[in-house]
């Protein structure tokens, strides 16, 4: 263990360097102290654990070769004593699947990798990841209000109407223009604030409170909805349904009655769901599935690619529309191994005769080649993060009324090397 | 033994830019005692496919981190290569990784260190 202090005034925080080569840890030390951080090196896993075990770090560097250990059993160590909000930097010297398999890997266990790094180091990217971390302070205000959180607080907040939906527009690839909607469920409480549905919704679905909580974010979605489709031809509103409702055969004759009471046609709405949710119960899955589509309700396989059953569910289930989740979009600039996985949904999709969404589409350069790969919608950040029904109507509208008015627009976006789409406002 | 190795100077000017000179001295004196012991270890086991390996993945970067470009690529090959081939085979790779580094060790201790890394 060596301590290397920091050459400025003003702390960063503690650094954490792990690296059995002398010179690497050197080279990070020196540059983290001069970054601002107070700095500990440790040339091995047991130095290293025995240090994360006596005291904590803001940010941690992490060789994936330590020896006769490696660095993922020491991410195991950080995760089961719950160091979720440490930010780490991950460096391999192994090849690049390696490095994000094991990204992926720490993301699974909830842990803040900050940057994925590839040796001999690159010295710009260590510093803006040893730069990147987030905030101690608001890690620490979502730990608080997570404590908050109980199952109680959630009923009460169905119960009195706190729950909302935000829509995320979902934007047709070829055209630009906006052809739907995802509703989201929100919680904004007068006691806690903003809550996450990181937080809630596990909690909803542990405590059997996402029956009540389906309902009340369908109906909820199809009223304010109502305006977006009406406006806007071919617009759908998708809604998420969780397992707990999938076992209950009357699902379709409900959502056709709140359709009916709410003059929504029902080839507006999109039932969204897991694989793993259709699969829990197959037979009961394929029962609710094919009614909503007789119906004419439209069905998702959401989060696609994420589950144990992607190809049973793809083959048994009626669904007409396919979402790639958002793990293999995020990143699939830079990431082959993810575009690999994106091209197989798309020629899956098309052999099914679904429709291809790709979720987290979060920058112009995932829009290219999700579009390149085939994909015929996309959603994400780079579009519209979800917004409240006031702001989402009009972005939708001016979004719309841009494109049709700009028919030049629409034929470049069709080329591959066109601009994504985006519009300005 | 006195020719100079193969040697980006780029690398070595940009880590001498983040660093600055001492620093940067520092870890260069580090790697050179630190490569020598690596080293030494593979040619008293050269037919260790396992420690030439693990030896190996170290020095590639390492010796990259400072623009020893041949170096880094002979470590790089006895690397992927220590697990494949022959015995004979491997203790002649190791000692031609042995001679690079006596080349780029020396290069270091006369040129680059009295320089001040100037040269850089």
């Amino acid at each position: 263990m060596r301590v290397i202090a920091r050459q400025t005034t003003e702390s960063m925080g503690r650094l954490l360097v792990v690296d059995d080569d002398l010179v690497q840890r050197s080279i990070i030390g020196k540059i983290g102290a001069k970054l601002g951080y107070d700095t500990v090196t440790a040339s091995s896993f047991e130095v290293a654990a025995g240090l994360l075990q006596r005291g904590a770090f803001d940010v941690m560097t992490l060789d994936l070769s330590l020896g006769e250990h490696d660095g993922v059993e020491l991410l195991r160590i950080v995760a089961d004593r719950g160091l979720h909000a440490m930010s780490i930097v991950i460096i391999s010297g192994c090849d690049d699947r390696i490095l994000n398999s094991t990204k992926r890997f720490a993301n699974g266990l909830r842990l803040s990798v900050a940057a994925g790094l590839t040796k001999p180091l690159d010295l710009d990217q260590l510093r803006d990841a040893l730069q990147s971390r987030r905030s101690a302070a608001a890690v620490a205000a979502t730990d608080q209000t997570s404590a908050n959180i109980t199952p109680e607080r959630i009923a009460t907040a169905i119960a009195r109407g706190e729950l909302c939906v935000e829509f995320q527009p979902k934007v047709d690839i070829v055209s630009g223009r906006v052809v739907g909607a995802e509703a989201l469920a929100r919680w904004c409480a007068r006691d806690l604030g903003i809550v996450s549905p990181a937080v809630f919704i596990p909690m909803a679905e542990q405590c059997g409170l996402m029956p009540a909580m389906t309902d009340c974010i369908l109906s909820s979605a199809i009223a304010q909805g109502r305006k977006l489709i009406e406006r806007n031809p071919g617009f759908t509103i998708a809604v998420n349904v969780s397992a707990a409702l999938m076992s209950d055969l009357a699902l379709p004759e409900r959502i056709e009655d709140i359709l009916r009471r709410e003059q929504v046609p029902a080839h507006a709405l999109i039932v969204e769901m897991t694989e793993t949710t259709a699969m829990a119960d197959v037979d009961r899955a394929i029962d609710i599935l094919v009614r909503l589509r007789i119906k004419n309700i439209g069905a998702a396989i959401d989060d696609f690619g994420t589950g144990y059953s992607s190809l049973a569910a793809l083959a048994r289930l009626p669904f007409n529309e396919l979402k790639i989740d958002q793990c293999f979009v995020k990143g699939c600039e830079t990431d082959d191994d993810m575009m690999k996985i994106i091209d197989a949904s798309v020629g899956l999709a098309r052999a099914f005769n679904m429709k291809v969404v790709a979720e987290g589409v979060d920058s112009p350069e995932a829009l290219a080649r999700v579009r390149h790969a085939g994909c015929d919608i996309a959603q994400g950040y780079f579009f519209a993060p979800s917004l409240k029904l006031a702001r989402a109507e009009n972005w939708v509208s001016q979004r719309n009324a841009f494109v049709a008015q700009h028919s030049l627009f629409v034929d470049r976006s069709t080329e591959p090397n066109g601009d994504g789409g985006r519009l300005a406002g | 033994m006195t020719d100079a190795p193969a040697f980006d100077k780029s690398v070595l000017r940009q880590l001498v830019s983040e660093l600055g000179a001492e620093d940067t001295a520092e870890v260069l004196t580090a790697f050179v005692e630190d490569t020598q012991r690596k080293v030494d270890l593979m040619l008293a086991d050269a037919a260790n496919a396992a420690l030439i390996r693990q030896e190996a993945h170290g020095i590639k970067s390492s010796a990259a981190t400072f623009g020893f470009a041949r170096l880094s690529a002979l470590a790089l090959e006895l690397e992927q290569g220590a697990a494949v081939v022959a015995s004979d085979q491997l203790r002649h790779a190791t000692g031609l990784l042995g001679q690079e580094f006596q080349r780029t060790s020396h290069y270091v201790r006369s040129v680059l260190l009295p320089s001040n890394l100037e040269i850089a």
